[in-house]
């Protein structure tokens, strides 16, 4: 991607970039943010439409019998995604907040 | 071409104002339409497009009337499907049969507004006159989500108005400020437009195509940025590119390639630079978004989409929804045809005996029960369908489904429909209006006749009984008439299955079906909603379709019934004198006798009707199949339903109409013989033929509602055509293969 718009695509993260990971990667119940989206697909432009931006902080909550879709959720709405897109998802995984 | 409906109450006319309702699926805008307008509404198609239109009658408390449009749910203003190029094109006033709207409604979820209020500041940029209607406030307040309306109002310039559509909060100080008509602009909003203040490379882009489509006239030149920026992020290429001029797409493109940006560049650019206007824009309104759980919701996700006994609870459900289609139904299947026929016996009483009269009860009369037939399965399958849908449960089936059906190459939500078309594909044919994609909606369209229906039952039943010995026990549980039963059932999935995916790689070339699905909260279906969506469909079956199947129940009797070959009646009255005459007969096997020459006088004048002579004009071509002529009756006569075969086949083989006995056509047609003296019901030609009723699209009422659905007439052409090939290879390859092993 050109550099113009490489800004829309990533959030400013301060922190260590061998710590991002995929979405796909991580599991059921992780919260994380996300700082960048790789190569988006049609699919993916349509998510960012619909609030899945970088720098947003997400909670995987859960997938699907046969492990896609998973069903992210975002402040105000959860939303679906499929594996394949998930990968392109470049995310920082966030501490648990602590469960009672 | 479609029409505009014709009822003068409820044609948009350019004395009342017309007010647009729009925003996001599941913010609650359906409800707030159905809510403002009751049962003043029509639902029609946009001109030229398989999009459906609603406009309805908004009587205001000050007595003025408007119409108000209902526009398709969108989540953002760029155009990449029909849905959202009709949004756009009435939005600017170039929709036919509607002005520019005076007002836009727009309909924000309270819970998720930063993501609503991405679609309305795409809709202040066109320069709409804006009222927002911030609705659900109960469940944003429950979640933990406020935004202060009035100070969004002050940033946005717009009234801003929190409401629950469901119960009619908010409501009236809505409709006082739908009945405001401003003339001038009200007090200068806090916060520019966000096309009046793009960052770059939008900025660079925008202002040199916005000059463009100025100079060219393309459009006007206060709208040209808010126009330059919808072409720049909407689908100009493919199948799905939007129907504009071919000098717009060339600048657009042009100016593409001069700054060496893609479509995907610039949408991403976009839509990122829009959520960094609105994170202000949140904050100027005081927004506190504490996202706590609807614990509703939770609970039952916790359940439904369990990885284990989601899929249970699932399939249950479908098999309610299906068994209710199958069984559930019929009751009312019988009040309609007992009605029908009680009409047909007192019209009968009526009229003269004679042509006119059996057009009217066998051709008008039938046909007319042949649409109302249909109305039960409609009606319960939409029921259960409009309940899923408000409660939020679909977007659960469609998460369910997605991995399968995405294997296939079919959309999610084609689930539903194609398990239906199982029932009747006549229903399952109206729900796949749910499917967002034209050419997915379209595949699932053309491969739901494949789905084995129960019309076929009839065909199964009697077919196997003839050439079968089909209670005969194998393998211990099965016997063979189920397990040949079953096979039919099998080769119809296979078959659905692989066509679809024919289809996908070829004429209906599309990406894999793309997964807009957000999962809403759980909420309690909406009873005037429903109820209205049911009365909508049933309108629009009965006129759309309706008028089709009644046209060709007459054409299909006129065939069947008007002599292309005069009948010798003489012969006939000579042998009934004869019977009459013969003492030697006692009064029982008297009137056997004449029923069964009354048998064969029918079975002569239907095989030298219009119907019988093609019947052996196509023997012929279905001859390698290993099919007669009389069976070429009964496939043409069955084209107006498939279980009219049966009623057909026994006609044609000299059975007389009023035998209830199954057993005697069995008996009949194992006793048929052809030319050279060999069955003419063999094994091998029983399944050839079923394998042909699988296959074939022996169903004009599925033919009128595709016609319905797709607004055209080459669909439902096509479909029949290629079913029909398809059906003569497949039962060909039945045939001719079952002989060449040396089956008979």
């Amino acid at each position: 991607m050109e550099d113009k718009c490489y800004q829309c695509l990533r959030c400013n993260f301060a922190g260590n970039v061998e710590d991002l990971c995929p979405l796909d990667s991580l599991p059921v119940g992780s919260r994380c943010q996300i700082v960048e989206i790789q190569d988006p697909s049609e699919n993916i432009l349509r998510l960012m439409e619909m609030g899945l931006i970088p720098g947003e902080s997400v909670t995987i909550e859960r997938t699907a019998p046969l492990n896609s879709p998973f069903s992210v959720r975002l402040p105000g709405c959860t939303l679906a995604v499929r594996r394949e897109d998930a990968r392109h998802l470049l995310v920082n995984p966030l501490p648990d907040p602590s469960k009672h | 071409m479609t029409q505009i409906s014709r009822e003068p109450l409820q044609q948009p006319t350019p004395t009342r104002r017309l007010v647009a309702i729009a925003g996001n699926p599941n913010s609650g805008k359906t409800t707030l339409f159905n809510r403002l307008t009751g049962a003043r509404h029509k639902v029609g198609n946009y001109p030229g497009v398989t999009v459906e239109r609603k406009v309805g009658l908004l009587q205001l408390p000050s007595g003025e009337t408007v119409d108000l449009v209902d526009l398709p749910g969108t989540y953002s203003f760029a155009a990449r499907s029909p849905e959202e190029q009709i949004s756009h094109d009435v939005l600017i006033g170039e929709s036919a049969g509607l002005k520019r709207p005076d007002l836009v409604v727009v309909v924000l979820d309270a819970s998720n507004v930063r993501r609503n209020l991405y679609f309305a500041t795409q809709l202040r940029d066109m320069g709409v006159r804006l009222v927002v209607a911030l609705n659900m406030m109960d469940i944003a307040r429950e979640r933990g989500f406020h935004i202060d309306a009035q100070k969004l109002s002050a940033a946005i310039g717009c009234p801003v108005i929190p409401i629950v559509a469901r119960s009619g909060e908010g409501i009236d100080e809505l409709l006082a400020q739908i009945a405001v008509e401003r003339k001038t602009d009200g007090p200068a909003a806090q916060m520019p437009r966000f096309i009046d203040a793009l960052p770059e490379p939008l900025e660079g882009t925008v202002k040199e195509l916005a000059e463009g489509l100025a100079q060219s006239g393309l459009s006007s030149e206060e709208n040209s940025r808010a126009e330059a920026l919808w072409l720049l992020i909407s689908t100009l290429d493919g199948d799905e590119a939007i129907r504009v001029s071919p000098t717009q797409t060339a600048l657009a493109k042009r100016v593409l390639d001069k700054h060496r940006l893609s479509t995907t560049q610039i949408r991403a650019i976009e839509t990122s630079a829009r959520y960094q206007y609105l994170r202000n824009l949140m904050v100027l309104s005081a927004a506190v978004e504490q996202d706590l759980p609807h614990r509703v919701t939770e609970a039952l996700d916790r359940v439904l989409l369990h990885r284990l006994i989601g899929p249970v609870i699932f399939l249950g459900v479908m098999a309610f929804v299906f068994q209710s289609i199958f069984s559930w139904a019929e009751p009312a299947m019988g009040w309609a045809e007992n009605l029908i026929g009680w009409i047909s016996t007192s019209v009968s009483a009526l009229l003269p005996t004679g042509l006119f009269r059996d057009l009217v009860i066998d051709g008008a009369i039938a046909g007319a029960g042949n649409v109302i037939v249909f109305l039960p399965q409609i009606l319960l399958l939409f029921l259960f369908i409009g309940i899923m849908e408000d409660t939020g449960y679909m977007a659960r089936a469609a998460f369910l489904m997605d991995r399968i059906m995405a294997k296939v190459g079919l959309d999610g939500r084609a689930f539903v429909p194609l398990l239906s078309s199982f029932a009747c594909a006549v229903p399952g044919i109206m729900a796949t209006r749910t499917i967002a994609s034209r050419k997915d909606r379209l595949v699932t369209i053309l491969v739901a006749p494949l789905m084995s229906c129960s019309a076929r039952l009839p065909v199964y039943t009697l077919i196997i009984g003839t050439v079968f010995a089909a209670n005969e026990r194998v393998w211990g549980v099965f016997t063979i008439g189920g397990l040949v039963l079953m096979s039919m059932y099998l080769l119809s999935v296979f078959a659905g299955i692989s066509i679809a995916a024919l289809f996908k790689k070829t004429i209906l070339k599309s990406p894999p079906p793309p997964l807009y699905l957000e999962l809403p909260t759980y909420k309690l279906p909406s009873l005037q909603s429903v109820v209205m969506n049911l009365v909508d469909r049933a309108k629009l079956f009965l006129i759309r379709a309706g008028t089709v199947i009644l046209a060709v129940t007459v054409v299909l009797w006129a065939l069947m019934n008007i002599e292309l070959v005069p009948t010798d009646t003489v012969q006939f009255d000579a042998q009934r004198q004869a019977v009459v005459s013969n003492t030697a007969l006692d009064s029982d096997a008297q009137v056997r006798a004449l029923a069964e020459i009354d048998g064969r006088q029918i079975a002569l004048h239907t095989e030298n009707s219009i119907g019988g002579q093609m019947g052996k004009l196509i023997e012929p071509i279905i001859a390698p199949l290993g099919f007669d002529w009389r069976m070429g009756i009964g496939i043409i006569a069955s084209f107006a339903a498939r279980e009219v075969f049966v009623s057909s086949l026994a006609v044609v083989h000299g059975v007389q109409a009023d035998d209830e006995d199954p057993a005697t056509l069995r008996q009949t047609l194992q006793a048929a013989t052809n030319e050279s003296g060999a069955p003419l019901y063999t094994p091998l030609v029983g399944v050839a033929l079923m394998v042909f009723f699988v296959l074939a699209c022996q169903c004009m009422s599925t033919v009128a509602i595709v016609r319905r659905e797709t607004n055209s007439w080459t669909w439902p052409a096509f479909m029949v055509a290629y079913m029909t090939v398809l059906a003569w290879v497949g039962a060909f390859a039945v045939y001719q293969g079952g002989k060449l092993i040396g089956l008979s």
